[in-house]
């Protein structure tokens, strides 16, 4: 029902509501979205999106969906995610991928070493994220079954829960992945977003337990609560899921903050910048990449590295 | 005049009462506060029109059965959102998921799925999403600033919207063309009007953008001056 049933039908009625005036029920709000300007907003909006998407040869909303990097694509880290979760998996989820690569994009002004370890850390990112991306749907498939079961509570508890859980999933996800290098130096845009991320879950987590406890108890009377049901649902659910997620998160987080700290307070003065770089330096900088992939490998990087390194290159003058 | 001026004229023309008018927008040119330039932000770049009254002609008055499906929509995601149906947990919980250092990406997440979420509810009828997609930034903006002192400058009240449109788009839109609906929304205008849209729109958004990566690395790089709830970006202090 719902949305579900929207599916597959197109926009064209809900086109026709843009210009309608409804006389809103907000009028005792303060902070109100005129309603001509706000609609016209939702035109350009609109007709920008679908145009983009048509010079893209995409045909179909959930192709544009996948590949969109307007407000909704640009503003919501793995957007795609959060609508296949909403939407029970009809829209593609492909975009996440999209979370791992936005934080290349950031890290343009690095060096080009780094640039060569970030084009062997990308493909990894998209591996992982792609990986996670498939653990989502699976979790969606179990989550529908588990809700089937569990009653119509849970069949029209909202999935909030299970979008905050998968999306701090995804984007921990990517951060991790992301952090390698980026992480152990600049706290570019990836690590923020990660950390927003993080922060964003942990948040509906955390009241989400408490949630939990209280409908444990039976004191909040789910089934006569409108629209409370719609979110408690998948909240239980979800929250167990969650918690893992959240550990792993709070973990990253607290080794990005120790690496960060490490690389303002080096001594740059001492370092010689005037490097050569010997033959196969890009193997090395793709095998860099991969030890700092992978979470022991980057916890010893001082000692690995510098063996590593100190067969490497050669410094000049040094 | 820009483009929008156009799409409001046509949206816009003769809408409904519609409650307080909306606050003043910072003009183009308006500098930005210490606090926010000190946090990289920069204002969007806003048209002469951000924050112009709409024009209060040529709207399609909703008949009686449209209004009462509005209201009946609208009254389930204003308990929902305001605490009357789910209590304050939820409405609580709804609150939380805004966050200050990332303002428009929280707020579009959430009414998102609000809307998804109402509308399995009750099976809301196409022609009042729209309105509820207003309705729904409108009433995220204000729980956020109550509750938990987070503003919301009209600019970041746009860019919400606009977010939670293209989402809300892409849920209803499905595995449909894209095509014939492209065609409906621009009968009448010119390639022209189409590329000012476009322009207007990118700017917006990379403004937009540029807004919430400060935002967000302020928050890993706490400034001095930082306060949650503080002037609304875009607009002085």
């Amino acid at each position: 029902m719902g949305l579900f049933k929207k599916i597959k039908k197109g926009l064209s009625s809900a086109w026709k509501g843009i210009k309608k005036g409804f006389k809103s029920v907000l009028s005792k709000i303060g902070k109100f979205l005129s309603s001509g300007w706000g609609k016209a907003l939702m035109i350009v909006a609109g007709v920008v999106t679908m145009g983009a998407a048509l010079a893209a040869g995409q045909v179909a909303y959930s192709a544009a969906a996948t590949a969109g990097k307007g407000f909704f694509g640009s503003m919501v880290s793995g957007g795609s995610a959060v609508l296949s979760s909403l939407t029970g998996g009809m829209i593609g989820t492909a975009a996440p991928a999209q979370a791992g690569a936005t934080g290349l994009g950031a890290t343009e002004t690095m060096g080009q070493a780094t640039k060569a370890a970030q084009g062997a850390e990308q493909a990894a990112a998209v591996a992982d994220v792609a990986g996670a991306a498939g653990n989502v749907a699976e979790t969606a498939v179990g989550a529908t079954k588990a809700a089937e079961g569990a009653g119509q509570l849970a069949a029209t508890g909202g999935q909030l829960a299970e979008t905050a859980s998968s999306t701090g999933g995804l984007l921990s996800k990517a951060a991790n992945v992301s952090a390698g290098v980026e992480g152990a130096s600049l706290p570019g845009y990836s690590v923020a977003n990660g950390l927003q991320g993080a922060s964003r879950t942990e948040k509906l987590l955390s009241t989400a337990g408490n949630m939990a406890k209280k409908a444990g108890k039976g004191a909040w009377n789910l089934a006569t609560s409108e629209g409370g049901g719609q979110i408690i649902g998948k909240v239980v659910e979800g929250y167990a899921q969650g918690r893992a997620a959240e550990e792993e998160a709070r973990r990253e987080r607290r080794d990005r903050a120790r690496l960060d700290k490490q690389w303002r307070n080096y001594d740059w003065g001492s370092v010689d910048f005037d490097v050569k770089l010997g033959q196969g330096w890009a193997d090395r900088a793709a095998r860099v990449s991969a030890d700092m992939n992978n979470r022991d490998a980057r916890m010893d990087y001082p000692s690995s590295m510098g063996a590593d390194l100190a067969s490497g290159y050669q410094r000049q003058g040094g | 005049m820009g483009m929008l001026d156009n799409a409001a004229q046509t949206a816009g023309q003769g809408a409904a009462p519609q409650g307080t008018p909306q606050a003043p927008a910072p003009q183009p040119g308006v500098p930005l506060s210490g606090a926010q330039a000190a946090a990289g932000m920069e204002p969007l770049p806003p048209t002469e029109q951000v924050g112009k009254p709409p024009p209060q002609e040529g709207f399609e008055p909703a008949n009686s059965e449209e209004q009462a499906e509005y209201e009946r929509a609208a009254n389930a995601m204003v308990s929902l959102v305001y605490g009357d149906a789910g209590g304050d947990k939820a409405s609580n919980t709804i609150a939380d998921s805004i966050l200050a250092e990332d303002k428009i990406g929280s707020a579009v997440q959430m009414g998102v799925t609000l809307i998804a979420e109402v509308d399995k509810k009750i099976d809301m009828d196409d022609v009042v999403i729209p309105q509820i997609v207003e309705d729904t930034v409108t009433m995220l903006a204000d729980v956020a600033e109550q509750k938990n002192g987070i503003s919301f400058s009209p600019e970041e009240m746009e860019s919400t919207l606009m977010g939670v449109w293209e989402g809300v788009m892409y849920m209803m839109g499905g595995d449909a063309e894209i095509q014939p609906d492209f065609d409906m929304a621009t009968e009448g205008m010119s390639p022209g009007d189409i590329q000012n849209m476009e322009k207007e729109y990118q700017a917006r958004l990379g403004g937009a953008m540029k807004n919430q990566e400060a935002q967000q690395m302020s928050a890993v790089q706490p400034q001095p001056q930082q306060q949650v709830g503080g002037p609304p970006s875009g607009i002085p202090s």
